[in-house]
C-alpha cells in the first residue's frame, strides 16, 4: 500500500483558493476605482461643458438686450408707456377741492351763509367762517354737514354773537 | 510584495476620496452638474424672454407710428417739458374767460426724484424656481406749484375752477381760499389757489427691458380715452411775437 501525503496538496489547494480570491478581490476593486474615476471625470467635464453653454446663452442674452436697450425707437415705447402709466392714475384722480366747493353748495342750510372757505386737499381739511341768523341754524348746519358722505369730522371752534345780532362761527372739517 | 499589500487599501482610500471629494460635489455642489443645469434652464429662459421681447418691440414700433394723434394728447396732458410759460398764459387766459381778475401768480418747483428703483423682480422657471430678472425703473413725474390770487364774483370764479380742471394738461388744486375780499360790499370775493401741474421728462435711456409693455406687445390706449373725457379746455401755446429792443428799459 502505497501512502500518499494528502495533507500538504490540500494545504497547497487552500494557498491557491486564497491567491486566486485575493486576486479576483484586487480586480473588483481596481474596476470600482476605474469606474468611480470614470465617473468623477464624467460629471466634471459635463459641468464644465454645461458652464460653457451657459456662458455662451448668457452672452447672447447681454447681445440682444444691450442691441434693445440702444435701440431709439424702443426709448419711444419706454417714454409712451411711463406717459400712459402716470397719466392712467392722474386722470383717475378726484378733483377734491372743487368737489368740496360743490358739497358745501349742496349742504348749506337756510339762515346761514359763508365768509371764508379753506380747503386743502394734502391736509385733508375744510375750514370755513360762516355767518348764521341764530345758533339754532349753526346747530342746523353742523348736522347738515354730518350727514354729507364727504365730511368725516366736523367740529365748531368758536361761535359767538356780533355786534348786528348775527352768530359768527367757525368750523374745521376732516375731509374723507 | 509588500507594495500588493499596501495597493488594495490605497485603491479604496483613493475610491473614497473621489466619491466624496469629486464625484458627489461635481454632481450636487454649488458648481456640480445639478446646478450649472438649473442655471443653463435659467439663462435659456431669460433668453427665450428677451427674443420675445425683441418680436414685441416690432410690433410695439408699429402700433406707435399709428398713434399719433394719441400721443398727441399724452403729450398736452403730461407734458415732456415744464413749460411753465404756457401754464401762466392759459391761467390768465381761463381766468379772462371766467370774467375773473388774476392779480398774481407765482411758481415753486417741487422736489421729485425722476426715477425710482424698483424692487428685485422674479420670473418662475417650469419647475417653480424663482429667476431673479431686471424691473423696469418706475418713472415719477416733476411737480411744479402754480398759486393765483384772483378777484371776481362767487359764480366768476367757480367757473374759473371748474375750467381749469378742465384743461387738456393735468392739473390739480392742491388748496383753495376763497375770503371776502376789500370789495365784499358789491359781491366780489378773493381767492388764492395753489394749482398743481407736473411734467415727465423724456426718456433718455433705457436701464433694463424689464418694461411689463415688451412682455404683453400691446400698449393700452384706454387711458386716452380717459382724458378725453375728462378734458375739453384746449391748452393756449404762447408765441414770442415779434422780437428784438434797441433799449431794454423802454417800453417802446
Amino acid at each position: 500500500m502505497v501512502n500518499i501525503n494528502l495533507s500538504t496538496n490540500q494545504a497547497m489547494l487552500q494557498d491557491n483558493k486564497g491567491t486566486a480570491a485575493a486576486k479576483g478581490g484586487i480586480v473588483v476593486i481596481e474596476i470600482i476605482l476605474l469606474v468611480v474615476a470614470v465617473i468623477s471625470g464624467g460629471l466634471m467635464l459635463w459641468a464644465n461643458s454645461l458652464d460653457n453653454k451657459v456662458a455662451a446663452v448668457e452672452a447672447a442674452y447681454a447681445d440682444k438686450e444691450a442691441g434693445l436697450m440702444a435701440n431709439a425707437r424702443n426709448k419711444d415705447i419706454v417714454d409712451f408707456q411711463n406717459r400712459l402709466s402716470l397719466s392712467d392714475g392722474l386722470v383717475g384722480q378726484t378733483n377734491l377741492t372743487f368737489d368740496v366747493l360743490q358739497e358745501v353748495e349742496k349742504n348749506l342750510v337756510s339762515g346761514v351763509y359763508i365768509t371764508a372757505f379753506e380747503a386743502d386737499k394734502e391736509a385733508k381739511t375744510l375750514k370755513l367762517e360762516c355767518v348764521a341768523d341764530n345758533y339754532e341754524a349753526v346747530a342746523r348746519q353742523v348736522l347738515s354737514f354730518k350727514s354729507s358722505s364727504y365730511f368725516s369730522e366736523v367740529v365748531v371752534k368758536s361761535a359767538s354773537v356780533s355786534n348786528e345780532g348775527k352768530t359768527v362761527f367757525s368750523m374745521e372739517i376732516a375731509l374723507n | 510584495m509588500k507594495l500588493k499589500i499596501l495597493l488594495t487599501p490605497l485603491m479604496l482610500v483613493i475610491i473614497m476620496y473621489l466619491a466624496i471629494w469629486v464625484a458627489i460635489p461635481a454632481y450636487s455642489g454649488p458648481e456640480g452638474v445639478v446646478a450649472a443645469g438649473n442655471k443653463l434652464k435659467g439663462a435659456e429662459l431669460k433668453l427665450a424672454d428677451i427674443s420675445l421681447k425683441e418680436e414685441n418691440a416690432g410690433s410695439l414700433v408699429a402700433a406707435l407710428n399709428d398713434s399719433s394723434e394719441q400721443q398727441k394728447i399724452l403729450l398736452q396732458y403730461l407734458p415732456e417739458k415744464k413749460t411753465d410759460e404756457d401754464v401762466i398764459a392759459n391761467l390768465n387766459s381761463i381766468a379772462s374767460g371766467a370774467g375773473v381778475f388774476l392779480s398774481g401768480v407765482t411758481m415753486d418747483d417741487e422736489s421729485a426724484a425722476s426715477v425710482v428703483q424698483p424692487e428685485e423682480e422674479f420670473m418662475l422657471d417650469e419647475n417653480g424656481n424663482e429667476i431673479p430678472v431686471e424691473a423696469a425703473p418706475k418713472a415719477v413725474a416733476k411737480n411744479f406749484k402754480a398759486s393765483v390770487a384772483l378777484t371776481g364774483d362767487y359764480g366768476k370764479l367757480r367757473q374759473f375752477i371748474a375750467d381749469v380742471s378742465r384743461l387738456k394738461r393735468f392739473n390739480e388744486i392742491v388748496s383753495m381760499k376763497i375770503t371776502q375780499g376789500s370789495g365784499a360790499e358789491n359781491g366780489s370775493l378773493q381767492m388764492d389757489a395753489v394749482i398743481r401741474f407736473n411734467y415727465l421728462d423724456k426718456t433718455g435711456s433705457i436701464a433694463s427691458m424689464g418694461s411689463e409693455v415688451f412682455s404683453t406687445g400691446m400698449f393700452d390706449m384706454g387711458v386716452v380715452d380717459k382724458i378725453k373725457a375728462k378734458t375739453s379746455m384746449d391748452i393756449l401755446k404762447v408765441d414770442t411775437g415779434s422780437i428784438g429792443r434797441s433799449n431794454p428799459f423802454s417800453a417802446s
